[in-house]
């Protein structure tokens, strides 16, 4: 378990809904992708279905966004560059219209 | 990091396969069907089937519900940055056209300025430049080294080409 997040993981337990809710918030908002094992824990045992619901969510910008991360290391997909390019026209013919 | 996932589902250690196999059932991740499926039949550990069970069954609930990840990825980038903004930022970036020589004209502009702003922190101010001495009586040649048009009516004696025009018209 990373240190750096091992504080927001303990909160995940606490007793209070409203702790362990801002713990999962945070825990999204740090992105760090070895939050994933937690949260699922939280998804599968929490009590209250909200907090399951939001871990969930939390969960999937995380792996979503690490999802992103790594595509973009690896380059533009096919359907991204095809989609640059219809956007870049778009912007060129507005360009010209306003000339 | 899917096929890290996905890897993990051969861990040796049925914990780690079980807590692989939570991870997938929360992101719904319907890519991963075919493995988990593969998990529920083939795992050796008992909890390792039943978690597979269980999480094939969430995921399987989402895909007939219409989910899938390629397509909620796809919703999840386009959320944070829409058609629109995109577009607006590639127009941004592109120098509008017709602006060119304005810029232009003002990078001239400023580099003087700079030029001048130099020269008086130094002290010193480039003088005038001198007008060409032109001697009374010259050529055409003598006129175009000293870089003159012989139309240039620069220190020319009046009398002279007065004198002069009235030889020529005699």
């Amino acid at each position: 378990m990373n240190p750096r997040i091992a504080a927001w993981v303990s909160r995940l337990k606490d007793a209070s809904v409203t702790v362990r809710r801002e713990a999962i918030q945070e825990l999204e908002a740090i992105g760090d992708p070895e939050a994933l094992i937690p949260l699922a824990q939280v998804f599968c045992t929490d009590p209250d279905p909200e907090t399951r619901l939001l871990a969930q969510k939390s969960g999937k910008v995380i792996y979503f966004n690490q999802l992103r991360k790594q595509q973009l290391e690896s380059g533009a997909s096919e359907e991204e560059r095809r989609r640059a390019a219809e956007i870049l026209a778009k912007a060129q013919a507005k360009k010209l219209r306003r000339r | 990091m899917f096929q890290e996932l996905v890897n993990q589902l051969r861990d040796p250690d049925p914990a780690r396969r079980i807590h692989a196999l939570q991870v997938l059932a929360m992101l719904d991740e319907t890519r991963a069907l075919n493995a988990i499926h593969y998990v529920f039949k083939n795992d050796s550990d008992q909890r390792v089937r039943q978690a597979a069970k269980w999480a094939g069954n969430l995921i399987w609930q989402a895909q007939q519900r219409g989910y899938n990840t390629e397509k909620a990825l796809e919703e999840h980038i386009a959320g944070q940055l829409s058609d629109k903004q995109r577009e607006a930022m590639l127009a941004n970036l592109i120098i509008p056209v017709g602006d060119d020589r304005s810029l232009k004209a003002e990078m001239d502009s400023l580099q003087t300025k700079w030029q001048h702003i130099d020269a008086v922190k130094q002290g010193w101010e480039p003088p005038p430049t001198p007008p060409a001495q032109i001697p009374a009586r010259t050529d055409d040649f003598d006129l175009l080294d000293a870089g003159l048009s012989v139309d240039q009516p620069q220190n020319i004696d009046l009398d002279e080409l007065d004198a002069g025009l009235s030889d020529l018209f005699k």
